[in-house]
Order: C-alpha cells, then structure tokens, then sequence
C-alpha cells in the first residue's frame, strides 16, 4: 500500500482470519460436540417414533374435543383456577419479600459484610437448582397436601430466582451515589434504602414481573404432586380418561396463562 | 437560624461577576480549621503521590487546589478529610487529629461537619430532587428518615426546601434528577451538602462536567452560599480561571509537592502557567 501523504511504501501486518486454537480449546469443542451428538442420537424421536405417535395424538384431540361445558364443572375449574393464582400470587409475594433482604446480603459491594456474600449466593443457587416439583413433593411431606405446600413451593423458586437477579441488580446499580452517601457516613443499610433500591428499582419490578409470570405456570403443575391448585383437577381428569374435561382445564390454563402475561407485559412497558 | 435566614438574599438569579463585585467581601478568619504538617501519601512501593506537605486552612477561607491531571489533587483532599488514609505526617481536621486513617468514631464526627460535592453531580436518578437534597441528612441520627423525601421529618423537609431555595430550584423540587440539566443537577447537589449545615465544603472538581457558563454560575452560587454562611471552602480544579476568580487562596501541587500557596489576589493567570508546564 502506498502512504498518500508521505509517497512511500507501508508494510501492514497480515492479520489471522481466525484466532489461534489451543491444544486444551480444539479438545473441549470436541468433547462439547460429541455430547450433543450423543445426547440427540440417544433421546431424541426418531422420524419413525414421531409417525407412530400422530395418529394417537388426533385419537386423544378426538376424545379431548369438544371441551366439556357442564356449568358444575367449570364452576369448580374457575375455584381452583383463584386457588391456583393465589398460590401464585402469595407464593411470589413472600419470595420478594424475603429475595430482597437475601439479595442484598448476596451482593458484592453492597452486603454489609463481606463474607455473607458467597454464603447467600450459594443458598440461592441450592433454592434455584432444586427444581419446583421437588420442592413441592418435599412440602407436601412436610406442610401436607394442599395449596399451602404450594405457596411454599412457589416462594422458595421466586427466591431461587429473585434472589439471583435482585442482587446483580444491586452490585449493578450507579455507584456514585452510593460513594457519595458513604462520604456523608451513611450506613450501608440507608445507602441500600437511598440509593441502591430506587436505582435498581426499574429491574426489581422487570424481575418481580417475570416470577409472577413463572409462578403463575409453576402453580398450575404444582397440583400434579398434591400441593393445591387447578393442576390437581388436570391430574384427577387424566387418571379418570374424562379428556374433555382436561381440554376445558387445558384452555383455561391456557386463557390464564396468555391473560397474565398480557398484564405483566403492560405493567413491565409502563414502568421502563 | 434556618437556611434561608441565612441565604435570603441568594435565591434571586444571579449573573457571572467579577470577583470584585462580589456582595461578600473577602473576611478570612485565622483559626486553622485543617492543618497538615508533613502529608505523604504513597500506593505500595510506587513512588509518592505527594510528601512532606504543610498545608493550613482557616476558617472561612475559599481554597482552590490546582494542578495538572494527576497531581494528586482529589487524592489530597480525601487525605485531608480521611476518605483515604495517608502514608505519612499528621492532620488536624474540624477539632479531630489523626495519623493515616481516623478512627471510626472520629470519622463520623468529621463527615457530619463536612458538605461534599463531587466532579459529576453523584445524586440519584431516579429520585427528585427533594429526595436528593433530603439524602444529605443520612449519617444523622434517626438517619431513615433521610431515605426519601416522603418519610422525612417535617423539620427536615424544610430544610431541604430551603436549601433547594438557596440553589434557586425550589421549582424543580418534585422532579426526577435524570429530568434536569447538568448545571440543574450541580446545583442540586450543592444543595445536599448545604443541607447539612457543614463547616466545611469539599468540592472535587464541581464544575467539571459542565459547560463554561454552568460551571460559572454553578461556582458563583457556590462561592457565594460558603461565604454567607462562613463556611470553609476548598475546591480542586483544572481551570485557571475558576482558581483566580472563586478561590481566595490557590494552592498548586506539582511533582509531588506544593509548588506555589498564594492569595489568589496576588496572582494572574501567568503565574499558573508554571503549574501545569512541564
């Protein structure tokens, strides 16, 4: 290339299309990709599994169809769906409340101590690896059937995932203001209360919204292991081959499931 | 007395004046309010930020810290208030005496006496600007009170109102910070600090971040809120003009030691120069 300024040659590095493999590297892609070729020739349908079963799927929707409308039926679905959005709704509530105070103690920078933050951090990965329906299973044991082992259920995943997000949300939060109150001597606790809360605010809500939305499906199945709710009748209705009534669950599930996230979104739009 | 017996008089518009014009005449009071005798600080093994300096403010003085990028002037600052502890010499800050880092209760005395005001405004967002103001209460006692505006004691409310009104932004006391300009938002942060009816103004390069003309009026209103309630003044800065027209006294760190302490009377933009040349 020639410098148009100077009227002289420049000798440009040559650059690598692609960066340099390590030994270590090329052999993790190789052990990642033979996982997933593994993995999908081991329990994925085959094509023939797959043709076998669509005849039974349009046997079930013809049984499912039309969805049953006797009105002492859908009377108690519409309990049991109440029951099902209050297991939802008392089940995030309390999980906010507490992924707040433990959120807080998770954050690096922010927690008053500093040796709580991983202690935190590792409850909140055990409260959030567990999945639901063990926590159910596990308070159905405990509290006995019902939707109480619901609410339980729903609290401790929204602080598996509360929890989580909450305190990245703090350590995210504009550090300024926080240096700015430390100089005055403000405690930790006034600098999460004045100025770590009201900045992360907006993510707060995003985060309490979507739980909402996860409890609401976590609820719904939670009745398959006893603990309360409209997923309880799904299970009665699949055991007793009575299909069409698990369609009118089904779609009312379904109808509560599409409504709360309608209202979620609106209220996420509203507030960001 | 409340805050706006005492800045009655500034909540009008004010313009950009020479320092000559100024309402408040130059009254210096002699009794050292920080004295330093041999400050060093140094990280690790590098070589010093700065060594063996003498520095005395008195009461009522508005000091000016000058120096080029790096000089070590924020660093100065905090040393001289224990934000940052020191490597070497003593200070004696608002009746306390410390060596390298005061003790905690000794700190919370000195923060409760002292009004900071950083280079970016360092408020809350989110928050409005009585909120904001309000937070300048926090580290008192009862301090939850200060975490918004809408649980504030009524006393306290006042003077936060006050202080908004001493800024001239008692208008803009209901809105979001992130709603205001910069100028605004400097203000509104003087304001936080003026709320705690300190003896001492720390600023660190307050009008840094903002346009020439908001920087002026944002150092007028400053320097006139601190000569009206004699408080002491000390403000770091990278800009000559600030230095000579603000400040009755500049100080300028260069290489590590003070490389010239003078009424700011005495000097012309000339002798500041030296400061930042090589």
């Amino acid at each position: 290339m020639v410098d148009k300024t100077m009227n002289r040659r420049v000798e440009l590095p040559q650059l690598d299309r692609v960066g340099k493999v390590s030994a270590i590297q090329f052999t993790l892609w190789i052990v990642v990709g033979a996982i997933i070729i593994s993995s999908i020739y081991n329990v994925s349908p085959s094509p023939q599994r797959v043709a076998e079963g669509v005849p039974r799927l349009g046997s079930l929707m013809n049984r499912m169809f039309p969805p049953e409308t006797d009105p002492e039926f859908l009377g108690r679905v519409f309990w049991r769906l109440v029951e099902t959005m209050q297991i939802a709704i008392a089940g995030t509530v309390l999980g906010v409340l507490i992924s707040l105070p433990i959120g807080w103690l998770s954050a690096r920078g922010i927690a008053p101590l500093k040796a709580t933050t991983f202690l935190f951090k590792a409850l909140i990965s055990f409260f959030r690896t567990v999945p639901d329906l063990i926590w159910a299973l596990i308070f159905v044991i405990t509290v006995g059937l019902g939707a109480v082992a619901g609410t339980m259920t729903i609290m401790v995943d929204t602080i598996g995932f509360c929890g989580r997000f909450f305190g990245e949300a703090m350590e995210d939060a504009d550090k300024e203001p926080q240096e700015a109150l430390e100089a005055i001597g403000a405690s930790k606790f006034s600098i999460l209360c004045g100025a770590v809360i009201p900045d992360a605010m907006p993510s707060l809500i995003n985060t309490t919204l979507f739980a909402l939305e996860k409890a609401v499906r976590s609820s719904v199945v939670l009745g398959l292991v006893g603990a309360g709710g409209i997923g309880q009748e799904l299970k009665s209705s699949f055991d007793l081959f009575q299909y069409k009534k698990a369609a009118a669950i089904m779609l009312a599930i379904f109808l509560i499931v599409l409504i709360m996230e309608w209202v979620t979104d609106r209220l996420r739009r509203s507030i960001t | 007395m409340s805050i706006t017996d005492m800045h009655q008089d500034l909540t009008g518009s004010e313009r950009i004046a020479p320092r000559s014009d100024s309402p408040h005449p130059k009254t210096v009071n002699t009794s050292p309010l920080i004295s330093a005798q041999k400050l060093t600080k140094q990280y690790g093994a590098a070589q010093a930020v700065f060594s063996n300096l003498d520095i005395d403010i008195s009461e009522g003085e508005t000091v000016a810290l000058i120096g080029s990028n790096g000089a070590g002037k924020s660093t100065l600052l905090k040393c001289l208030i224990g934000l940052l502890p020191h490597s070497g010499g003593q200070v004696s800050v608002l009746d306390e005496t410390f060596s390298g880092r005061p003790q905690a209760a000794q700190a919370r005395r000195i923060r409760s006496d002292i009004g900071f005001v950083f280079q970016k405004h360092c408020l809350v967002s989110r928050a409005t600007a009585l909120t904001n103001v309000v937070h300048g209460m926090l580290g008192r006692a009862g301090s939850w009170r200060g975490w918004h505006q809408a649980i504030a004691s009524p006393a306290w409310r006042q003077s936060a109102m006050e202080a908004l009104d001493s800024v001239n932004l008692v208008h803009k006391a209901n809105e979001r910070v992130d709603q205001l300009s910069g100028g605004q938002a400097q203000r509104v942060a003087i304001a936080r600090a003026l709320v705690r009816k300190p003896k001492l103004f720390i600023a660190d390069e307050p009008a840094a971040s903002l346009d020439p003309k908001s920087g002026h009026d944002v150092m007028q209103r400053f320097v006139n809120l601190s000569k009206k309630n004699n408080i002491t003044l000390m403000f770091t800065s990278h800009d000559m003009q600030h230095a000579l027209q603000y400040a009755d006294r500049v100080i300028a760190l260069k290489n590590g030691s003070i490389f010239l302490d003078q009424k700011s009377d005495d000097l012309t933009a000339q002798d500041l120069k030296g400061v930042f040349s090589g």
